[in-house]
């Protein structure tokens, strides 16, 4: 018969187990998880929705980032959709303004591939680059897409000025028969 | 005597025991800070963003109320004067709301030589090279020690023909078949690097409605180029020591150019005054937002037609600076 050879209150002071170990690292995660979904509730609760009732920070980036590009781009844009609806997604080129790193005015050739699952911004530094450089890519989907762009054209002393303007408001998600919608106005 | 020695392993054993705690309870610790500290990160991140894109939506919404005031007050203005009246730079600031700060700088920006006179409309309604101006900018051109030959390539891409007059292997990209919008397109075809692209800002500009060159608005350094039967040199040493700032038109500018030749001018040379003006009809405005330590730069420019509203030709940002 074996005896065991270790008093009891010994034994207790033992090190934890694996399985010990492993139900803690459980707990702690599941504890974790809970507060980390509790903070962006609180987050969520004290910022503005969009209609899916969920605050997702790549969509807020993605509509910083396409808005910015707009609203700075030059009138002379080739944009491949003027008032469509578009099932299979859309391409927008645009000539764009930015800063450079010495916050000099730079042009910009930007062109916005929005597909039905992803979002992909790519730049051309200069005309004589030959291929674009992927800057942005957003994992959103919006089904369908729907773009709403309108021009604001004008005839001064024989030349012809496309504008476009963007409002506060010109990017909007709208919640149309349970299906998100991405919708642009550009006046 | 056996069972001291069992008590003797027990403590040893133990002692080891105790250390396996120690690293268990450290490495749960760890796990556990490391977790929450990642959490939190992405937290902060999150939220970061957040606040970014509402203080970039409220900058724009205040950015947007400065656009239309300035654009009612030139409204005004305009029906007054028939032109802006703004020869020079005027600084305003403004207090917005949520702890906006508005610094915002107007200042002519007609007061320069302007890329789109290199063109006409013709009546069927294509886009044509001007050969006066052709030859003005190439004059230019050779004063600031650029290659005039990249007149015709500025002349290319903004005219409707598909046809090179400078380079018959010119790439598509030179082909707009539409004026100038913006000063950057200009450097972009050019392929100028910083300081020649600096250099350039400093004499060309780009309007679209009034293609006239403001002499009013305009700095002596780009007026002793304007005319290429005029020696340079001597020509802005006159300017220099005789007064030419009060010079109310065009017909006052001719009687000065025939003051220093000491003669008249041919009608060719005369025809060197007709994309010229002493009428302000463009302007920017520069906004610089801050708030706390986040600053932004836009940029708007309006232009004033003959007739009707005021336009705006473009608006550059907000971009956010560091400084």
């Amino acid at each position: 018969m074996k005896i065991n050879k270790f008093p009891h209150h010994l034994r207790n002071t033992g090190g934890f187990t694996l399985t010990e170990i492993l139900v803690v690292l459980f707990i702690s995660a599941t504890l974790i998880w809970v507060a980390n979904g509790l903070l962006k509730n609180i987050q969520t609760i004290s910022s503005v929705v969009y209609p899916s009732g969920k605050l997702n920070q790549e969509y807020i980036l993605f509509q910083k980032t396409l808005r910015q590009d707009l609203q700075s781009s030059l009138p002379n844009n080739i944009i491949d959709a003027n008032e469509t609806l578009l099932e299979n997604g859309i391409k927008l080129n645009l000539l764009s303004v930015n800063l450079d790193i010495e916050k000099k005015e730079k042009l910009l050739q930007v062109q916005w591939k929005i597909d039905k699952d992803r979002i992909i911004r790519m730049v051309r530094p200069h005309s004589f680059d030959p291929k674009y450089y992927v800057t942005h890519q957003f994992n959103l989907s919006f089904s369908p897409l729907r773009f709403e762009i309108f021009y604001n054209q004008r005839w001064v002393e024989n030349l012809r000025l496309d504008r476009l303007f963007i409002k506060p408001q010109a990017i909007q998600l709208r919640d149309v028969d349970e299906k998100i919608q991405l919708v642009i106005n550009v006046y | 005597m056996k069972k001291f020695n069992w008590s003797l392993m027990s403590i040893k054993k133990s002692k080891k025991i105790s250390g396996y705690i120690l690293i268990s309870i450290t490495a749960i610790l760890l796990t556990i800070s490391s977790m929450i500290s990642a959490v939190l990160l992405f937290q902060k991140r999150d939220v970061d963003i957040s606040n970014q894109f509402y203080e970039f939506r409220d900058l724009n919404e205040q950015i947007y109320a400065i656009h239309h005031q300035v654009l009612n007050d030139y409204q005004n203005a305009i029906s007054q004067y028939s032109h802006f009246n703004q020869n020079e730079q005027k600084e305003l600031t403004l207090e917005g709301e949520n702890n906006f700060f508005h610094s915002i700088s107007i200042s002519p920006s007609d007061g320069c030589v302007n890329l789109t006179a290199l063109i006409y409309k013709d009546l069927d309604g294509s886009y044509r090279g001007m050969e006066l101006e052709r030859k003005r900018f190439q004059f230019i051109f050779m004063q600031l020690n650029l290659n005039p030959a990249l007149v015709d390539r500025l002349i290319d891409y903004q005219d409707s023909n598909s046809l090179s007059s400078a380079d018959p292997t010119e790439q598509e990209v030179f082909y707009k078949n539409k004026p100038f919008i913006h000063i950057s397109e200009a450097i972009d075809l050019l392929n100028l690097k910083d300081k020649e692209a600096a250099n350039f800002i400093e004499f060309f500009c780009v309007n679209q409605i009034d293609r006239k060159f403001n002499l009013k608005a305009m700095p002596l350094d780009t007026i002793s180029l304007l005319f290429p039967f005029v020696s340079t040199v001597p020509f802005q040493t006159y300017l220099k020591n005789n007064p030419y700032l009060n010079l109310q038109s065009i017909q006052n500018w001719k009687e000065y150019l025939i003051q220093y030749l000491k003669r008249s001018l041919t009608p060719q040379e005369e025809n060197f005054f007709q994309a010229l003006s002493v009428q302000n009809k463009s302007i920017e405005i520069l906004v610089r937002s801050s708030k706390k330590e986040l600053n932004w730069y836009t940029k708007f420019k309006l232009e004033m037609p003959n007739q009707g509203n005021l336009m705006t030709a473009y608006q550059l940002g907000p971009f956010i600076i560091d400084e």
